[in-house]
């Protein structure tokens, strides 16, 4: 790992956000648990009602954002990230009217969007096309959330932000495998359905759902028979790690589907939150967790050991949002409570095992 | 240069477990007196693990050569990688046969 004067000036600037990032997600997930029923104190209003907003836009946001930036290594792309920051502070500082408070996160995804235009410009491929199409996603939600949006309205355009971000890493990852005629019209069959899906769900809620539903069950399926983790997950160590959030991700992602084929249109209560759950903290989280010990490396700069131990929070994240989806289905308020608790744990400690894997190796 | 490109093999792909030389990432290996420059593609331009590998390579390389040897890696976002560039090792560990 570098360890000269550029690596430590890089890291002044990216930890910074990373801790912010890192800031948004306990406040977020501290206001989704009062907002779930537990009894807390209240860090700040926003916390509770904001919490979706907080995650995608706030922390979710300035991840990826931050993550984009280091990799294309412009300066202005920082730009992104840092409005991402603003947004969040704004959101929680309740100051300003809503509308005003969202505008950095339309500057964040605009910024990120002309981001994903310079590198399409100069190397064009699949892959980045699909991962800007996500982020004009978060740039339609955000917009229609700085409008006054509902967030139930909104939060399928959050989804796509991050679904096709995600998906769009398998697919590049997918060029490792021998080609098929079939991978490319099949991706892209899943990805246009679940755009159609978001397209369809402006003018009618219900069928927009069914249409996405469909599409994430699609596309879960494509990554089921075509990611490279079918041949990952041989391996040992982190690659195998990897493999295995990511497939698990894929499960919760299909689940997300079924939901919102069978109950839409989606509006506030259990099957609701069993289906965003699924999505955002089954598909997404379990991505963010087999690929921290990757990136946040990368961002820093330091040097990871991967622990078997990281297995722990993976294993307890899956029970308890079985158990809060469990607890949707069955109308339990104390399964859904224990659920979001469990997953909240999960993620503090699976946090707390990559931060002390970063400190651990730190070069003497 | 076959030395420096065994050396390479320590980089792994964090993800896939497999090592730059078979994933094809290495580009060339340029060898004069004590000077060693290789030249490093990536799959993506959005990927950040560049850096990191970019420095790993360096590492690596360092350790093959003799002291006082001037080590340059070259991350080169112009390069295209493509499917063909991977070692047959590398295709048969990805399920090509």
């Amino acid at each position: 790992m570098p360890d000269g004067s550029g690596s430590v000036r890089r890291r002044l600037y990216r930890a910074p956000l990373l801790v912010a990032g890192a800031v948004t997600m306990v406040v977020a997930i501290w206001g989704g648990l009062i907002r779930i029923g537990w009894a807390a104190p209240v860090p700040a209003p926003a916390a509770i009602e904001s919490h979706g907003p907080l995650m995608v836009s706030g922390f979710l946001g300035i991840l990826i954002s931050l993550e984009r930036a280091v990799g294309i290594g412009k300066g202005w792309v920082y730009a992104a990230p840092l409005m991402a920051v603003l947004f969040a502070v704004l959101t929680l500082a309740g100051t300003l009217p809503p509308g005003m408070a969202a505008l950095p996160g339309v500057f964040a995804a605009l910024i990120l969007c002309a981001a994903y235009a310079t590198v399409i410009r100069e190397s064009p491929s699949r892959h980045l096309w699909v991962m800007a199409i996500g982020a004009a996603c978060w740039l339609a939600g955000n917009i229609l959330y700085a409008l006054g949006w509902p967030v139930f309205r909104v939060v399928h355009w959050w989804a796509g932000f991050l679904v096709l971000t995600i998906v769009g890493e398998r697919l590049e990852l997918n060029r490792f495998l021998r080609p098929s005629p079939w991978t490319w019209p099949l991706f892209l069959a899943a990805t246009g359905t679940v755009l159609g899906g978001y397209l369809t769900g402006l003018a009618v809620p219900a069928a927009g759902d069914r249409i996405s539903g469909a599409g994430y069950l699609m596309l879960a399926g494509w990554l089921g028979h075509y990611d490279v983790v079918r041949h990952t997950v041989r391996g040992e160590g982190l690659p195998k790690f990897v493999a295995i959030c990511l497939m698990s991700g894929f499960v919760w992602l299909a689940l997300g589907g079924v939901i919102l084929l069978g109950w839409s249109p989606l509006v506030a209560g259990p099957m609701y939150d069993a289906a965003l759950h699924a999505i955002f903290l089954g598909f997404v989280f379990s991505m963010i967790f087999g690929h921290a010990p990757i990136i946040f490396p990368a961002i820093l700069e330091l040097p990871i050991r991967f622990r078997t131990l990281a297995y722990l929070p993976l294993l307890l994240l899956n029970i308890t949002l079985a158990l809060r989806i469990a607890g949707d289905w069955f109308l339990s308020q104390t399964l859904r409570e224990w659920g979001a608790l469990g997953s909240a744990a999960a993620i503090l400690f699976y946090f707390l095992v990559t931060a002390s894997s970063l400190r651990r190796n730190r070069p003497e | 240069m076959d030395t420096i490109r065994e050396s390479l093999r320590e980089v792994l792909d964090p993800e896939l477990g497999i090592n730059v030389v078979d994933l094809g990432l290495v580009f060339d290996v340029r060898l004069n007196d004590l000077a060693v420059e290789v030249d490093l593609g990536m799959t993506s331009p959005t990927c950040p693990l560049g850096p990191v590998l970019k420095s790993n390579a360096e590492t690596a390389v360092r350790k093959a050569m003799p002291d006082g040897a001037r080590v340059t890696v070259n991350l080169r976002s112009d390069l295209t990688w493509e499917p063909s560039r991977m070692s047959p090792e590398a295709k048969s560990r990805l399920g090509w046969k």
